[in-house]
């Protein structure tokens, strides 16, 4: 623990005190974690995936499942223990005396809700008349054109970042002593993430804001606490100055692993990457793939994106970034063979896919990365088998499963993606986000796959992780594939893209 | 959203059609002569090759059987819907007869169903996990399980004969309609309350529903907001399923409380060899599911058009 010196005497919003959360199924989240935000302050809880930071946010809400014991005291500035409190108190206290900011405002807004009622719901739900001018003069503050219309309209139609400030209107509704945000940016695009976040901590009174993005709340942060399997890793003082403040003060390994971690840091500097060009054409080595004046579109729906010209080339890594709903997976979708384009030529090597002679490629010639990889392994199937199916039927012919060549193959693959030490017995809902991303890792070269198409490969991960992944995906490359990426992560991306294309517009451009 | 819309009444007039030629086709695999049939089914015995021949006739079953279904279906379009066999009366008139009771059986058991199975979900999923919902979910399953005869007949010998209420004699009006209308609702019941609690407990795990429970919202009214709006299309095309298989249900029930609606004339029809009601009376229940369909079809489309982004 750190000392705070003159920020002592200063008054405290939230005092967290040796709180220790046990879920109904025995795991310990939580153990001694002891956390102060003073009036007026910002602080950042840090950590990746199991660290306990979810429930830290869960627990500040009252929101823990039914049967999780609570050690320790929450005590807020003029309420209260929350601990000691009956559901009935807490409720009154959620949204008046705590302002919640949710991870996802895609997710937050109810779509069969108007924006102006889920705003407006942060009055309701207490049984207090809806001030609708009030609203619409918030909303537009924080940099909505046209608020009153646009508070008419389903969230369907609003951006992320504007959701996320109208979220940011609610959750400042009763003017709270505290606001609690739940990664309150990881669904956004870097750009937009930076100011929404901005927002929200000028909005704010104080702020307790729980990330995976170090670098990002390092800039808007007075103190950074990191969490480590539940426990506090390490306090640190960074002042709003950015991540690189930190470099010197991060003695802890788990708050080393976060830095290190960050695309570009000083720990890790940026790889060079293989094929550095940045027109749309590939360099001179085989074209894998190709998008020749390709104009896509969904059925019965306008063009999402018109005239591509894209070719990927072997061992090369393509990103494309752009807005969320641009197009970028559209094109990724194309590029696959998965849609038919409206017009233009679709090539996977020398054959160009939709002809009417109906050629195909060889199968296992694409073979997709999901940013959802839970979703997409068999649940029921050890986690071999997963990675056999993909060798099975297309590298080595079609085999049974369980031949043992093929199953040899597979353990062979798992080691590769760095999974040596997992059970391959084992099934996916054993494994970690990370684990199960290097799983379809492993799947996708097991099918000797000469294209590799990857939909936001590392959004579901936090940033060790996503590293681990980024430096596979590189590997993978390197050793002869064509990779497309698709991410929102521009600064990642371009850490081992070759080349990157914006989508926007409804036009693919080198950027 | 309105080539959409054309695109869903052509299949569903598609259906209709494929429908009728599929219901008209069945009488050709029957064994027997219909016309044979027909006049044993009128009180003859034992009928002679002359009557016999003569009936074909007259029923015109001599012609080949494409020119057979040209006249049928051209009747179908122009509402000439045939003549019973066995009365001898219009089509038409012998269902519009017996439509209006079969309607109303079908509206009461249709209301029952709702008002006992949105509260039951509503509660199930309100205190999901407690005793209630496990309370519930035991009805459910239940409800699932029995078939409508022996609650037909359930109904009949507890209520009707053992407390005294109701009455055995089925006239066909709406006071008549609440007994018979019980079997019929309690499959239904338990069909959507089962769909509509299980869509409700899925939408729980919404962020909607987290952060309204964030701001302080009541349980309660996370669910009446949140949970409720999602919930309904699943509810809806269950009610849609329901509505089209009511008239197999009646079937049933009509026979059991001598209701004088087409699903009892569907069974009389059915002993009788009537092929042309069979017909009519079979391809009216398609219609039923496939207007039904569309309409739920249509309206959970138009629902989802408002809130669903574009990619």
């Amino acid at each position: 623990m750190t000392e705070h010196g003159d920020r002592t005497a200063a008054a405290t919003s939230l005092r967290i005190g040796g709180l220790g959360v046990r879920y109904p199924d025995g795991h310990l989240a939580l153990d001694g974690v002891s956390v102060v935000v003073h009036d007026g302050e910002t602080v950042a809880v840090v950590g990746g995936s199991g660290s306990g930071k979810s429930t830290l946010v869960r627990a500040v809400l009252g929101l823990l499942p039914a049967g999780t014991v609570v050690a320790g005291s929450i005590s807020l500035e003029g309420v209260g223990d929350l601990t000691r409190m009956r559901d009935r108190e807490l409720r009154g206290i959620r949204g008046r005396h705590i302002g919640y900011v949710a991870q996802d405002p895609y997710a937050s807004a109810d779509p069969w809700w108007t924006v102006g009622h889920h705003v407006g719901e942060a009055w309701r739900v207490h049984r207090l008349r809806v001030p609708a001018q009030e609203i619409v003069a918030r909303v537009a503050t924080l940099g909505v054109d046209d608020a009153r219309t646009r508070l008419g309209d389903r969230p369907a139609t609003w951006s992320g970042g504007m959701l996320q400030r109208a979220d940011i209107v609610a959750a400042t509704a009763h003017r709270p002593r505290l606001i609690v945000a739940d990664e309150p940016t990881s669904a956004l695009d870097v750009e937009v993430a930076r100011t929404a976040l901005a927002a929200l901590v000028a909005q704010s009174r104080s702020l307790l804001l729980v990330s995976h993005d170090l670098d990002m709340v390092a800039e808007h942060a007075d103190r950074i606490v990191v969490l480590d399997g539940g426990r506090i890793a390490q306090e640190l003082i960074v002042g709003r100055r950015g991540a690189h403040a930190l470099q010197d003060a991060a003695s802890h390994p788990a708050t080393r692993r976060l830095l290190a971690a960050l695309p570009g840091s000083v720990a890790r500097p940026a790889r060079p990457a293989a094929r550095v060009g940045s027109g749309v054409e590939a360099a001179d080595s085989e074209v894998v793939a190709a998008l020749e004046d390709v104009t896509l579109a969904y059925s019965g729906g306008d063009a999402v994106v018109a005239g591509v010209d894209l070719r990927i080339a072997a061992g090369e890594v393509v990103g494309l970034c752009g807005p969320s709903g641009a197009g970028k997976s559209t094109v990724l979708r194309a590029l696959a063979g998965l849609l038919r384009p409206v017009s233009g030529t679709v090539r996977h090597g020398d054959v160009a896919l939709w002809t009417d002679d109906g050629t195909r490629p060889r199968p296992g010639f694409v073979m997709p990365i999901f940013q959802d990889a839970a979703a997409s392994l068999n649940p029921r199937w050890p986690i071999w088998k997963t990675v056999a199916e993909a060798t099975a039927t297309t590298s080595l012919g079609n085999r049974r499963l369980s031949a043992p060549d093929v199953r040899r193959r597979a353990y062979d693959l798992l080691r590769s993606v760095g999974l040596g030490d997992v059970d391959p017995q084992a099934r996916p809902r054993r494994l970690s986000g990370g684990q199960r991303q290097r799983v379809a890792v492993a799947r996708a070269m097991g099918g000797g796959a000469a294209l590799v198409v990857a939909d936001e490969p590392t959004a579901a991960l936090d940033t060790v992780y996503a590293q681990e992944i980024v430096d596979l995906l590189r590997a993978l490359a390197d050793s002869g594939c064509a990779l497309a990426v698709v991410s929102h992560d521009e600064r990642r991306l371009r850490s081992f893209a070759g080349r990157v294309l914006r989508v926007a517009d409804g036009t693919v451009t080198p950027d | 959203m309105w080539t959409g819309v054309l695109r869903r009444v052509g299949q569903a007039l598609l259906t209709l059609a494929a429908a009728a030629f599929v219901v008209w086709c069945l009488q050709l695999l029957a064994p027997a002569d219909p016309a044979r049939q027909v006049l044993i089914a009128q009180g003859v015995t034992d009928p002679t090759a002359a009557q016999v021949a003569g009936l074909r006739a007259e029923l015109g079953l001599d012609d080949a059987a494409p020119v057979r279904f040209g006249r049928w279906a051209a009747g179908l379009v122009t509402g000439d819907l045939g003549t019973s066999w066995s009365s001898g009366r219009s089509v038409a008139s012998e269902v519009a007869g017996r439509l209006p009771a079969t309607v109303r059986l079908c509206a009461v058991a249709l209301g029952l169903a709702a008002l006992a199975a949105v509260p039951m979900a509503l509660a199930a999923a309100r205190w999901r996990g407690g005793a209630l919902d496990l309370g519930i979910r035991g009805l459910i399953f239940t409800g699932a399980a029995v078939p409508s005869f022996v609650v037909s007949t359930v109904v009949l010998d507890v209520v009707v004969l053992g407390w005294g209420l109701g009455s055995i004699i089925a006239d066909g009006s709406w006071g008549g309609a609440l007994l018979p209308a019980i079997p019929l609702a309690v499959g239904a019941a338990a069909m959507w309350a089962r769909v509509f609690r299980a869509a409700l407990v899925e939408a729980a795990s919404s962020g909607a529903v987290e952060v309204s429970m964030g701001r302080g919202a009541t349980p309660t009214r996370a669910l009446l907001i949140h949970m409720v709006p999602p919930a309904t299309p699943p509810l809806l095309t269950a009610v849609g399923m329901t509505v089209g298989s009511l008239l197999a249900g009646a079937a049933v029930v009509e026979t059991v409380f001598t209701w004088p609606g087409i699903g009892r004339y569907l069974i009389e029809s059915i002993v009788a060899r009537d092929v042309p009601v069979v017909q009519v009376l079979v391809l009216s229940g398609v219609l039923a599911y496939v207007v039904a369909s569309l309409l739920v079809d249509l309206a959970v489309s138009a629902m989802h058009a408002q809130t669903e982004r574009r990619a």
